[in-house]
């Protein structure tokens, strides 16, 4: 890859625990800049936990994540990290954007309130300008037809469609998304991962949580296999899915593709 | 300290009244339960002329319970039953009048117990040729309390927490008591303050057994 | 007279009475309200802090106004804010301590409508860079009112109906009222049952512009 060598995201050591139950073991993984990446893996392995503590919805139980100058760190080492990754979370926020599985529109806001509110409370950007940011943004996501529509009354892809226009409005530099195609009827997947395949060739970077092999194999720069809280595999698709070096991930990928 | 020895001075009249707001309380919230059972019963008929009637009276009678002051329900009850000439002491008609409210509420608990019984309950009963009265007294009503027992308690609470408005009616309960010792005495602040921890006791307590009750029945 | 004569006769005697009474019954409730809205607000938001202190103080709070009786609460406040030295008319005595007592159920009403908000809901709103102050004005309470206005207007209603007590700090509302209209027509009887009637009518009214608000939302999204 040509761009330069210095990680957008760099993760060092990480775990998390929630009591006794070790979700996410000793997770180390830098993301560059474009970078397109897909983490796959069977149900428990950890992969949402994982992009959750990207943007310090779950706290870490130790390790860092850095992002930019900012850095998440382990609360098990020491309380006071608390505090400190409260501060570097929000700073994290405003860089790193994510989609959800249930979408999570807020459904008391139109789908343009939707788009506009966290421009205009958190960036101040004045109400104007996010209007008009907003639907150039929901006409690339097709959905500037439906800006004065509630949540409910959109189907599910459309739902997804708005909240990824959602995310952009922010302009983040990285995107995380958490099997954004899971929660929807199987009709309207592609026209999720249509919008999501556009970002991609726009040079977005991107963390991909899915279950859509297509997706992973043709779209990623990069696939990450996690099972037990490890990254087993890390390559290109290529070298993932053609040439698994791990057994789990043979088997894992023999169960799936057979179906 | 000084205020703190003239109430310890009156702990008995005090406790004495303490005595008497759970007693009326009590005796309050037990003739409720019969109210509530009776509305209950006369919302269950079918679709005859008589079961309407009887129906929209207990809709008319929930509904003015629960919208108007108790204070206000306790002053007509005590007129009501002044003006139909029976000879009824403060104690009893303040009694009568904390039940009647108590038991539009309780006709409302009872509602959504009934709920939680099974059809298949009644219908077993019934094959089994048991009477429908015998039928709702040992066999719904006792698995509504179960399942209501939390609110029901809850309204007991309700019922400690209303009894001061008997004062008006010179019952010498808990408030009335201090009431009193204000007037001899003419130190107000103190005497409150050493019900309103009486009551707190009391009705604190009983929130932790609601929340127990409702515990059990999670399980 | 006949009995019905004789009820007319009183009620054309004590309604103007009473209604003036109502109107205080009115005023002193919207005020109540309104205080225990804001109150009720920062309580409920004080429930759901991370500061163990903060909450503490919250739930102490609550549960004072809960577990004793109001009308010994209406004493203690008679008493109590002259001796802190709050010089205030029994009609402001009487709507603070009725805002303060509403303000604690409503705390409890906003707790529970808040914690049935999905999670994803607060999620998405901190990932997208928002505060916790912001997420909870602007996302969180806002869906909230919407689940709550039922809860919320049978305590307005509790709350009219509580306004009553406060008669007995000669506050003049409807129930101290009625003792005027008693006075001159001798009957107290078919006085306090007018009376009755008016709150009654006054809390339908409540109830039927909160289902009208109701349906409202309904047909709004959610």
């Amino acid at each position: 890859m040509t761009e330069s060598r210095t990680p957008v995201i760099s993760v060092r050591n990480m775990a998390k625990n929630y009591g006794e139950l070790k979700v996410l073991r000793k997770i180390d993984i830098d993301i560059y800049k474009g970078e397109v990446v897909s983490v796959i893996g069977p149900s428990g392995s950890g992969k949402s936990t994982f992009l959750r503590c990207l943007n310090y919805l779950e706290e870490l139980t130790s390790g860092e994540i850095v992002i930019h100058d900012q850095t998440l760190k382990g609360i098990d080492e020491d309380k006071r990290h608390k505090k400190q990754n409260d501060k570097a979370a929000r700073e994290i926020r405003k860089n790193v954007g994510m989609v959800f599985q249930q979408f999570n529109l807020w459904p008391h806001k139109t789908v343009l309130e939707n788009v506009t509110e966290c421009p205009v409370q958190v960036k101040k950007v004045n109400k104007e300008d996010a209007k008009a940011k907003a639907m150039e943004l929901l006409k690339k996501v097709g959905m500037d037809g439906k800006a004065n529509a509630y949540p409910t009354q959109l189907s599910g892809g459309q739902q997804q469609r708005v909240a990824i226009a959602r995310t952009l409005a922010m302009e983040p530099e990285v995107i995380l998304f958490d099997e954004p195609t899971s929660a929807l009827d199987p009709e309207f997947v592609g026209e999720v991962l249509n919008v999501m395949k556009d970002l991609a060739e726009a040079g977005m970077t991107m963390i991909v949580v899915t279950h859509e092999m297509g997706f992973a194999a043709e779209v990623s720069d990069r696939v990450c296999f996690m099972d037990g809280g490890y990254v087993i595999e890390d390559g290109t698709p290529e070298e993932v899915f053609k040439n698994p070096k791990s057994e789990r991930a043979k088997q894992f990928f023999s169960k799936i593709l057979n179906v | 300290m000084e205020n703190f020895n003239i109430i310890w001075h009156y702990k008995d009249l005090l406790l004495q009244g303490l005595g008497y707001t759970l007693f009326v309380s009590a005796a309050a919230i037990i003739i409720a339960l019969c109210v509530g059972m009776l509305l209950s019963v006369m919302r269950m008929g079918g679709n005859s002329l008589p079961s309407r009637i009887m129906k929209k009276f207990v809709a008319v009678y929930v509904s003015f319970v629960r919208g108007t002051p108790v204070l206000v329900q306790i002053y007509i009850i005590y007129q009501a039953l002044a003006i139909m000439g029976l000879n009824l002491s403060n104690l009893v008609s303040g009694i009568i009048a904390l039940s009647l409210n108590s038991g539009g509420f309780i006709a409302e608990i009872i509602r959504g117990g009934l709920t939680a019984v099974p059809k298949g309950q009644t219908e077993a009963a019934r094959a089994l040729g048991m009477s429908e009265p015998k039928i709702l007294m040992r066999i719904v009503f006792p698995q509504v309390f179960k399942v209501a027992l939390p609110q029901l308690t809850s309204e007991f609470i309700n019922v400690i927490k209303v009894s001061p408005m008997l004062s008006v009616l010179a019952i010498v309960e808990l408030t009335r008591t201090a009431q009193r010792l204000v007037s001899q005495t003419y130190i107000n602040l103190p005497f409150y303050v050493a019900i309103a921890i009486l009551y707190f006791i009391i009705c604190a307590g009983l929130e932790e057994l609601v929340k127990l009750q409702k515990k059990r029945l999670e399980r | 007279m006949s009995f019905f004569d004789e009820f007319i006769h009183v009620a054309e005697i004590a309604l103007p009475l009473l209604l003036q009474g109502l109107g205080a019954t009115a005023a002193i409730s919207v005020l109540s309200i309104i205080i225990a809205m804001i109150l009720g607000s920062a309580v409920g938001y004080m429930c759901l802090s991370a500061n163990k202190a903060v909450e503490l103080i919250a739930r102490a709070f609550i549960k004072i106004f809960r577990c004793t009786p109001f009308m010994v609460q209406v004493y203690l406040a008679y008493y109590g804010l002259p001796a802190l030295g709050l010089n205030v008319s029994a009609f402001s005595t009487g709507v603070i301590i009725l805002g303060l007592y509403t303000a604690a159920y409503t705390a409890v009403i906003l707790e529970s409508g808040v914690s049935a908000i999905p999670k994803g809901q607060f999620e998405a709103a901190y990932a997208m860079g928002m505060s916790r102050f912001s997420t909870m004005v602007r996302i969180i309470f806002p869906q909230t009112l919407k689940i709550i206005v039922p809860s919320l207007t049978g305590q307005f209603v509790q709350t009219v109906k509580d306004s009553s007590i406060l008669s007995i700090i000669t506050v003049a509302e409807m129930t101290m009222m009625t003792k005027e209209a008693i006075g001159i027509t001798f009957s107290p009887l078919f006085v306090y049952i007018c009376a009755g009637v008016l709150y009654w009518a006054l809390n339908l009214v409540i109830e039927f512009a909160s289902k009208g608000i109701e349906k409202h939302n309904n047909r709004v999204a959610i």
